[in-house]
């Protein structure tokens, strides 16, 4: 076998051991949900394994399509929720395991994803050695960045472990077209699952492909390739995105407008040099943009920019950009003001959070480059007892550290109540929206009592849902709304409620049968013409068995005629699904015909390490 | 003789029984004496805000008004209407029909009264209005504030520090004879009460200021801050009682990783503060029944 091969089964041998026993206290408590509480406060982390119990249930348990989501809101697109499961290319784990245990799996999986993306991105593109890359990739994979985002329930962070692939295959295709299809399809997978992070990625990928432009032959030369790959990969990831984007447009389109970034809001955050220098050495938990990777990695990274700055300029560039970004206005340009004006980046609120990836990830990238420093310096035994040293102390460090955060899977989640109670819904008022967890962890536990909710107030980027007209079956009112001290829930049942479907005269009846995320069924006995009124939000999407769909007042009616006793059947057909996959995989035939087409040598420049060296 | 020391048995039992009887509702003087209230007068109101941690929902308000009077049975009962608001809409209304609070209660037990709020005249109504978004009204029975449906019980939510709020009120003190607090409806000369948030109590107990006028319709409240809690306190309290039935592994594990990772102290605080109050005309919206 080849050495070069060897080394590389062993740098992966090592990374899979290294993730695996990070991650042993989740691995041993697979069927586990997150503590109940962290901080006093639930985690958002319920929101994910509601998002992942829809997607089983849906799919296993009502054998449909996870399209519409009739027990959040008032029913929604669930495709278009940017950061939900149905599409990740993991998902299927779910159903084949189970909605905790799958969603768990897909985050060891991701973890190991990650640490040899990023030894890929060393080794093979930036040509790293052995045990530089192997260094940069378990700092990189064991820094507190990840587990932190993941305790809290940042799902959305999941796939920015991802960003070293796509650095390198973005590296290779300036290179070779070849490439350019693997980046776009990774950069795809940001844009359909990682909502506020894509853009982020998106910036930064930008930043590499103006600061990998120039170089120096004989004189200073610029190669437009490097934007124009780069555009392409944007163009082409969008387009592999369609079936998700299209669907999120809509969505979009019927925010009541009441989301909106303030600035101040935004920054509230945001990030300075001491509270930066205690995420990165502190092992605290200092909230989001906590990324713990100890003084050992961080001081190989300073040195290594010091001593290579020449090299490594454009790394340590981007790096000060972003962390005059996740400053926001500590910094002497508040960078991130000139972003919030774009849309998109004026939803992101914790700068902390968001910027930190990229800051981590490079001073990751610039650790692994300490080991030809030292054995410059300290050639033969000496440089590899410091090297072997610096590695050990380093990865136990952070394995001892950072593994912590997987110790929080403690909570049993209880079986669904699947048919025993028939589906209602309940509308919060005034709820303490401070606490996202508590309220995702609520409409878990509803969901669970098979309770729709109302009034959930999502994150920044998920808009709004105008759905006055939806009829609560009951109310749930803190108790502080008496000035009481307590925010306990009072239940009172809604003297309006009619019923999840009802017609407009009394003497015809109506009983929703059956619900799913994408078919109604209502049994109706009729006496005269009259309007079937469902307790779902209108969408023009759905299809029905008799009668003509109309929105009545925001929800979904039907005009039937004919009397008697029947049942109607309402199927959901997401026609901007549809359209938005035929353009995904015409995207995609006609990216691999001509990137791919027989005949068509791949472009080859200047050599693969010519730059990003 | 055999009598004789039954009944002193009996005796010392019965002392006994009074005695922790007494522990259980009796509070510092100063505490209930200090706890009168305004008596209720028609157009009197009073509004709050109730913001919570991060400073969020700072659009929410609660006004609570005397917005008639109703004679039963020969007695004054006066409607108490509340409304629900969130930012320039009004949730949803209720309306009570209550002979109000019972001041020598009150002063008796000021927890009872405290830590219901508004919610006993709701209680003990006689009858109840619910004010929907779309002004339709609807009359419900008071008897579902006596025993509400629950449909939290035996979920994950109803396991959480938000639903298992515990305030141990045989805790309270005054602080101090009057402190001087300004709130948006103006400056007041306030009895502080307070219990005070414990460490290393169980994770549900939670401290509390309530800062009092009399001057001030129905509970005299100007300021509260009630969910104090320590997390980091719960925090510890809540791994040392995983730790009790844990495996060796994880008690290895929670050992030598878990006490790496210590948290920040902060208190998660919701604050309710005085708006406005004061006495208006008597509003003629007590609508007709759908």
């Amino acid at each position: 076998m080849e050495k070069k091969v060897k080394h590389t089964i062993i740098a992966a041998v090592l990374i899979v051991v290294a993730v695996t026993l990070y991650m042993l206290p989740l691995l041993l408590n697979l069927d586990n949900g997150i503590t109940l509480w962290q901080k006093n406060r639930v985690s958002i982390w319920y929101q994910n394994c509601l998002d992942s119990f829809f997607y089983y249930d849906t799919i296993a348990g009502d054998h449909g399509w996870p399209f519409w989501g009739y027990c959040f809101e008032g029913g929604i697109l669930v495709l278009s929720i940017p950061d939900e499961i149905v599409f990740h290319p993991l998902s299927p784990l779910i159903l084949a395991v189970g909605a905790v245990k799958g969603m768990n799996l897909v985050y060891y999986i991701m973890y190991i994803f990650g640490g040899l993306s990023m030894f890929y991105l060393t080794s093979r593109v930036l040509k790293y050695d052995w045990a530089g890359s192997v260094y940069s990739s378990l700092v990189f994979v064991l820094c507190g960045f990840f587990p932190l985002l993941q305790v809290y329930g940042f799902g959305n962070a999941r796939e920015t472990i991802l960003i070293p692939l796509l650095t390198a295959f973005y590296l290779r295709s300036v290179y070779s077209n070849a490439f350019i299809l693997p980046a776009a399809l990774i950069l795809s997978l940001f844009c359909i699952q990682s909502a506020l992070y894509f853009p982020i990625v998106v910036l930064f990928l930008f930043i590499l492909a103006l600061v990998t432009m120039f170089y120096k032959d004989t004189r200073l030369r610029v190669r437009h390739r490097n934007l124009r790959v780069f555009f392409i990969i944007l163009a082409l990831a969008l387009g592999f995105s369609a079936f998700k984007l299209l669907p999120i447009l809509e969505f979009l389109a019927i925010d009541n407008g009441s989301r909106g970034g303030a600035y101040p809001d935004s920054i509230a955050s945001a990030s300075s040099f001491p509270f930066l220098l205690e995420c990165l050495v502190k092992p605290v938990n200092s909230g989001t943009g906590t990324m713990y990777i100890g003084y050992l990695p961080l001081l190989a990274g300073i040195v290594s920019g010091i001593v290579l700055w020449k090299r490594l300029w454009r790394w340590l560039f981007i790096l000060l950009i972003f962390i005059g970004l996740s400053f926001g206005p500590h910094a002497g340009i508040d960078l991130h003001r000139i972003l919030w004006h774009l849309p998109i980046f004026n939803a992101i609120d914790e700068l902390a959070k968001y910027y930190s990836l990229i800051v981590i990830f490079i001073i990751c990238l610039l650790a692994g480059r300490v080991f030809p420093i030292i054995r410059r310096y300290l050639p033969g035994k000496p440089g590899y007892a410091v090297g072997g040293t610096l590695m050990v102390i380093s990865v136990v460090n952070l394995l001892t550290v950072n593994s912590a955060y997987f110790n929080e899977y403690k909570t049993k989640i209880p079986e669904r109540k699947n048919g025993e109670q028939r589906f209602v819904q309940a509308g919060l008022i005034n709820y303490h929206s401070g606490d996202d967890g508590a309220m995702s962890l609520l409409a878990l536990s509803l969901y669970r009592e098979n309770i729709g909710i109302l009034n959930q107030d999502y994150d920044r980027y998920t808009p709004q849902i105008n759905n006055n007209n939806i009829v609560p079956r009951y109310y749930l009112i803190p108790r502080f709304v008496f000035l009481a001290p307590s925010t306990k829930l009072i239940c009172l049942p809604n003297p309006a409620y009619q019923g999840e479907s009802s017609f407009l005269r009394p003497e015809n009846k109506a009983e929703l049968i059956r619900v799913t995320a994408d078919s109604l069924a209502v049994r109706v006995t009729m006496t005269g013409k009259d309007r079937l009124v469902i307790n779902q939000n209108y969408s023009r999407w759905w299809r029905s068995s008799a009668g003509k769909l109309e929105n009545y007042k925001g929800r979904l009616s039907v005009r039937l005629d004919s009397v008697g006793s029947r049942i109607v059947s309402l199927d959901f057909r997401p026609g901007n699904f549809y359209l938005g996959g035929a353009i995904s995989l015409f995207t995609l035939f006609f990216s691999v015909y001509f990137l791919y087409r027989p005949g068509k040598p791949p472009h080859i420049g200047r050599g693969e390490n010519a730059v990003m060296v | 003789m055999r009598e004789k020391n039954n009944k002193i048995l009996r005796g010392l039992a019965g002392l006994l029984l009074i005695f922790f009887l007494d522990t259980a509702v009796v509070f510092p003087d100063e505490v209930g004496g200090l706890f009168t209230l305004c008596p209720l007068r028609v157009g009197q109101y009073a509004e709050y805000q109730i913001v919570s941690f991060e400073n969020q929902d700072r659009d929410n308000r609660y006004r609570v008004a005397v917005s008639g009077t109703e004679i039963l049975e020969g007695r004054e009962y006066f409607w108490i209407q509340l409304d629900i608001i969130k930012g320039s809409a009004r949730q949803i209304t209720l309306k009570a029909l209550t002979a109000g609070y019972d001041q020598a209660e009150c002063a008796r037990k000021p927890a009872g009264c405290l830590s219901e709020g508004i919610f006993f005249l709701f209680r003990t109504a006689r009858r109840i209005i619910l004010i929907d978004q779309n002004d339709a009204g609807y009359e419900i029975s008071p008897e579902i504030f006596s025993a509400p449906p629950d449909i939290l019980r035996g979920t994950l939510y109803s396991a959480t520090p938000d639903e298992q709020n515990y305030i141990d009120y045989t805790k309270m003190t005054r602080l101090a004879p009057k402190e001087n607090i300004a709130v948006p409806a103006g400056t007041f000369d306030c009895d502080h009460f307070q219990v005070e948030t414990q460490s290393g109590e169980d994770f549900t107990a939670e401290g509390l200021d309530v800062w009092r006028s009399p001057d001030i319709p129905f509970l005299g409240v100007v300021k509260m801050e009630f969910s104090k809690t320590n997390f980091a306190e719960k925090w510890k309290y809540h791994y040392e009682q995983q730790l009790n039935n844990a495996s060796w592994w994880s008690r290895l594990h929670t050992y030598f990783f878990v006490r790496r990772v210590p948290e920040k102290e902060r208190q998660d605080t919701y604050v309710m503060t005085l708006v406005g109050y004061g006495t208006e005309k008597t509003r003629s919206d007590n609508r007709p029944l759908q």
